[in-house]
């Protein structure tokens, strides 16, 4: 809803109060009475409010299938009792901590309204807290002592900052021509059963109070573009293709003329596909584009050093006990940059002033030269690590846990990737294979951290190539699945190529989705293995296509 | 506010199509071409009856709280309904467990093109009908088998004939004033700033402007504009003893035109205001059996809950041998010729009801979901059952659609509900002579008290505990038929005097119950509500809703129970609410 009228209680000539100040009083008042006459009183209490405004239109065959606005607000309450060593957050695999409603709270600075949401879900927040803290107390009579015995809380500076982001601008109306023209541009492919097009402008607003005095309000914008094809193979397999662009603002997305030319490469990709051959089982060298590799470092890396994954007993700790020794090849390193807005001419998505925290965000070195040096960490303190250093994270509803945020793979072993290419086709002569495989695109991937089950990965191809040493031209193949185990994958990296790419997405965890960027060099791995993907046996659509259909 | 809604004019009805009507016509198309549909191989499974279905949507709402606006937002949408039987109306693949299991596709999913043109709205329809069809080709080969080794107790056909209709009225057209509507219910949503003892309150509105399509295979063609406009406000406060205590009101209306005006809705959101301050600190009610006298409004309330659940009618699903599965059904079923309320009731369902000013009932609609026009139905004569609500599943005992296939079914059926039902009594007597009887019965029975209903909370707008303890005991308990609460409930004493009581609910309270209802009388009330197939018609049942209006005489039963649950009550928070800063 891009022009909401203003709808203030106050007179005109009164100045609507800020949130900042709304959350701030009520905040006080709640604490100050629960301090005096609540069992257990409580030690900590912060007020997040996020505020997304937003419009976005998808298409499809040239007609719209959505058109939506929206502007809301979600109100996350955090209240800590016990104290800062054993608290109600205390993890406990068996026993979630989980709090925060996300409830929505009035989209304008009405205190009447604001105060008694904030009022009533304080006290239910405040109430499961009691009752967790009850519950882990007496858990802990029972249980034996954890692994690691650091606190439940660290402390934190208190920021204070006004900077709401810039007015959003975008309007979903002035896309719609273009929109639907580029939706148009699929039905000129028969073989392709389902098509979208969709724009998306978000501006995204985050009010932050604590009892320590940190008082916040910051935000950011989002620009997104994405384009999606699918078609189904003679044989049952379901094939899709995929583009997006992305940009702070609208203005920073890409000319008309290259989206027009991502739908006509989405469009070409799959019809690409539908004339490959499957892949086969396979394990050999292989190399991963720059944003393939992106997404293999979110996941089998970045997961694994998020730091309450280190304390949580339920989770396998591939690096718990690494800090210090050597986890990837000596010429890697690893930074998480939340301060990063950019790479070249490249807007990243994973950027933020503050964390959820309010933790003013900063860089954080993780691998230095191959060495473990530390973890991504919220307020939860790990051995070790006392200090938060910006990244708990959280989408509005979930409860906050240590998250990434713009990972960048930095290289000192670094070729052209003509010479990369060379030296793939070096190792796949020297292991005697027929051919390597060259991972041109991803859609994403995913991993499990947890104790119980196989500490493994998933990455998920859209194109990918095998490339031949005897000189033949490199061959599409389709429904390719990377499979693979953490640690063995890493020992495998032998060099990488010297232009960063960037992967943007949004990464979903215990803490909701949150948007992240991957960015890292093409590499060239010694052995990847790659498995068939499982696919449907359904029979392409009985009937043809009807008879002027679009086209 | 003008709203271009032209809705439902006499003159309109029987309309020929426009030829102009693309979705229309590409449905139709599309839907002749599909019926070519046929698996390769020695057994082709042809289809031997198809339905396209479409509504085309545009919704509003807007959220506000003490006048504070919480959420306004506004959405198109094109939601297909298809159906496809494979086999024959002897044995097809409905009415079998794997009826609505999808095992192929997936290429029509999501979100369809709400502004698509011709060709696209075929390609859709063209990729849903391919889905729609293997999955009926796979459910009646399993259900086949599941019959190989089953002497069925009872064979019934598996679609009953009827007779195609061509209805084709004027499109909606979509226009709302939304600014103005975010500015009144923000207003609304300001009075109950003067009850500082409510703790929680909203105010919510919704304008949903829909264009209905129909065609199936037998030659049925229907185009329907149906419109809801549905103001809704819900109080929540918590009496002294840490009991939960709300009151809602709920205005529905087909027009905008049909709505209350400002003055009369802000007197019913007051009214709302009061009755939660009252209720807060009124008494706890305790166990009581003997005479209880609904009033008007909510005679109406219990009795679109009797008839919702008991008119309409099931059938249990062929499954593979030894699984079990519970269905609910009706006990009216069995009870056609059998008296089922006293011999003064007479009801009547009427779709096609006008006020004198023209304007509808909610409960009006031209055509049910299977594409039929529905006709008057007398349901109870003298206190008898005659009838039920059908639709073309054959049911036991009996085989035709009465149109009243209202909501989505499963296993390939529709669920039958009620329009505007009548209920009209032959001995009536003033509501005052009612309330001086119950005096009487109490005296005589040597009680206290008698007990007086004001108002159900029907359709529910409770909240947690209540609302999860009915949706378990419907999910444990399928066809167990629950009550809702009793909101307004008063003791009435000797002389007269009325006392507001809560935290009670009715015991053993059945249709049954009915019965032995003593008198009614001659005030009766207009209950218009938005039906959901959701346990207490609250919200929910995927979003479906209909429009129901009952009108009713207020009732005196000779004898009910009322009980005091046993739980426990959540404290009273440790810090008071926020004082507000303005008020309205």
């Amino acid at each position: 809803m891009a022009a909401l009228p203003m709808l203030v209680l106050l007179g005109a000539a009164t100045n609507p109060p800020r949130l900042v100040d709304i959350l701030s009083t009520e905040l006080d008042r709640n604490v100050k009475i629960l301090k005096e006459k609540g069992d257990p009183p409580p030690y900590f209490a912060a007020y997040e409010v996020t505020e997304e405004q937003s419009e976005a239109l998808s298409a499809s065959g040239g007609a719209v299938v959505n058109r939506s606005s929206n502007n809301s607000r979600t109100l996350d309450v955090t209240v800590r009792v016990g104290t800062v060593q054993f608290d109600n957050f205390h993890r406990n695999p068996r026993d979630p901590a989980y709090f925060t409603g996300g409830i929505p709270v009035s989209v304008d600075n009405n205190p009447d309204a604001i105060k008694r949401y904030l009022w009533e879900e304080t006290d239910r927040v405040y109430r499961a807290s009691s009752q967790r803290l009850l519950r882990l107390r007496t858990d802990q009579e029972t249980k034996a002592k954890p692994d690691d015995p650091s606190g439940d809380f660290s402390s934190a500076e208190p920021e204070t900052k006004s900077a709401p982001p810039a007015k959003l601008t975008f309007s979903a109306a002035t896309w719609e021509p273009k929109v639907k023209a580029w939706s148009r541009m699929f039905t000129l492919y028969p073989e392709i059963l389902n098509s979208r097009v969709s724009v998306t402008g978000q501006r995204e607003t985050k009010y932050f109070v604590n009892t320590e005095g940190a008082k916040l309000e910051f935000g950011r914008q989002f620009a997104r573009v994405s384009i999606s094809a699918r078609a189904k193979h003679v044989d049952g397999m379901d094939l899709v293709a995929t583009e997006t662009f992305e940009g702070e603002t609208a203005d920073r997305l890409p000319k008309d003329e290259i989206i027009k030319a991502a739908v006509d490469k989405t469009a070409s990709d799959v019809i690409a596909l539908l004339k490959a051959p499957e892949t086969e089982p396979f394990v050999g060298p292989a190399i991963l584009s720059g944003r393939a590799s992106g997404v293999f470092f979110h996941e089998i890396f970045g997961h694994r050093i998020e730091g309450h994954r280190q304390k949580d007993e339920g989770e396998g700790q591939t690096f718990t006990k690494s800090v210090g020794k050597s986890v990837l090849p000596d010429f890697l390193s690893i930074v998480f940059d939340p301060t990063r807005h950019r790479l070249a001419n490249t807007d990243l998505y994973g950027w933020f002033d503050y964390d959820d925290e309010g933790v003013k965000a900063r860089p954080v070195t993780l691998v230095e030269k191959g060495i473990l040096k530390t973890f991504l960490l919220s307020r939860s303190p790990i051995q070790g690590f006392p200090a938060s250093n910006g990244h708990g994270r959280r989408q509005a509803g979930a409860e906050i846990v240590s998250r990434q945020s713009n990972l960048i793979v930095e290289s000192s072993k670094k070729v052209t990737i003509k010479q990369l290419r060379q030296l793939l086709l070096d190792e796949v002569t020297k292991q005697k294979k027929p051919y390597g495989l060259y991972f041109e695109k991803v859609t994403g991937g995913f991993t499990t951290t947890g104790r119980q089950g196989l500490q493994a990965f998933s990455v998920m191809p859209l194109i990918v190539y095998r490339v031949y040493a005897d000189g033949r031209p490199d061959e599409l193949v389709r429904g390719v699945d990377i499979v693979g185990t953490p640690l063995s994958s890493f020992a495998k990296i032998l060099a990488t190529s010297d232009t960063q790419e960037v992967f943007n997405g949004f990464c979903g965890a215990e803490s909701g989705s949150v948007p992240v960027s991957a960015i890292s060099p093409a590499i060239l791995v010694s052995e990847i293995e790659v498995q068939k993907r499982s696919r449907s046996r359904d029979l392409r659509p009985l009937l043809s296509r009807p008879e002027g259909a679009v086209k | 506010m003008k709203l271009s809604l032209i809705l439902l004019t006499t003159c309109l009805v029987n309309a020929q199509a426009p030829s102009d009507d693309v979705v229309l016509k590409a449905m139709s198309d599309e839907l002749t071409r599909s019926l070519q549909i046929r698996v390769p191989g020695a057994n082709p499974y042809p289809p031997y009856y198809i339905e396209y279905g479409a509504e085309r949507t545009n919704t509003f709402n807007v959220s506000a709280t003490l006048g504070g606006l919480v959420r306004s937002s506004n959405n198109q949408s094109f939601t297909p309904r298809l159906f496809l039987r494979v086999g024959s109306p002897k044995l097809d693949n409905t009415n079998s467990v794997y009826t609505d299991r999808q095992v192929a596709g997936g290429y029509d999913g999501g979100q369809w093109a709400y502004d698509a043109g011709y060709d696209l709205i075929r390609q859709q329809y063209w990729l849903a009908t391919d889905r729609v069809y293997k999955s009926a080709v796979e459910a009646l080969n399993r259900k086949t088998a599941d019959l190989k080794d089953v002497n069925q107790s009872e064979p019934l056909n598996e679609f009953a004939a009827a007779k195609p209709v061509v209805k084709i009225l004027p499109e909606v057209v979509y226009k709302v004033d939304e600014s103005k509507w975010r500015s009144k219910v923000v207003e609304w949503s300001k009075i109950f700033l003067n009850y500082p003892e409510i703790l929680h309150s909203t105010v919510d509105f919704d304008v949903v402007a829909d264009t209905a399509y129909y065609v199936n295979s037998e030659g049925s063609k229907n185009r329907i504009p149906e419109s809801a406009f549905h103001l809704r406000a819900k109080t929540q406060t918590q009496a002294a003893d840490g009991t939960t205590i709300w009151d809602y009101v709920a205005i529905c209306a087909e027009q905008e035109s049909a709505l209350p005006t400002d003055a009369e809705i802000r007197k019913a959101l007051l009214e709302v205001a009061e009755n939660t301050k009252a209720m807060s600190v009124a008494k706890v009610g305790e166990a009581y059996t003997g005479p209880v006298l609904f009033e008007p409004r909510a005679a109406a309330q219990l009795l679109a809950q009797v008839f919702g659940h008991e008119l309409k009618t099931s059938r249990a699903p062929v499954l593979p041998p030894g699984r079990q599965f519970a269905f609910p059904q009706s006990e009216w079923s069995s009870r056609i010729g059998a008296r089922v309320l006293p011999d003064f009731f007479n009801v009547k369902d009427v779709p096609r009801k006008f006020f004198p000013d023209g304007k509808p009932y909610l409960g009006n609609y031209d055509a049910d979901l299977e594409g039929l026009e529905p006709e008057p139905l007398s349901l109870i004569e003298k206190g008898v059952l005659k009838t039920q609500l059908y639709t073309r599943q054959p049911v036991r005992g009996h085989e035709g659609s009465n149109a009243r296939a209202r909501f989505p079914g499963e296993f390939g059926a529709k669920t039958a509900f009620m329009s505007n039902v009548e209920v009209r009594v032959s001995e009536a007597k003033p509501l005052s002579a009612l309330k001086a009887q119950l005096i009487d019965l109490t005296k005589q029975r040597g009680k206290t008290y008698g007990i007086l209903v004001r108002k159900l909370d029907y359709p529910s707008a409770a909240g947690g505990e209540e609302r999860q303890r009915v949706s378990q005991l419907s999910r444990s308990q399928p066809g167990a038929f629950q009550f809702s609460l009793p909101l307004l409930i008063y003791k009435v004493y000797p002389d007269g005097r009325e006392e507001l009581i809560r935290g009670v609910r009715f015991r053993n309270l059945t249709w049954r119950s009915l019965r032995d209802v003593m008198a009614a009388s001659s005030e009766t009330n207009l209950f218009s509500y938005y039906a959901t197939s959701a346990p207490l018609s609250a919200g929910g049942g995927g979003g479906y809703m209909n429009g129901v209006s009952i009108e009713a005489p207020g009732l005196l039963f000779d004898e009910l129970e009322l009980e005091q649950p046993q739980s426990d009550k959540p404290r009273a928070p440790v810090v008071p609410p926020p004082p507000y800063e303005t008020s309205n």
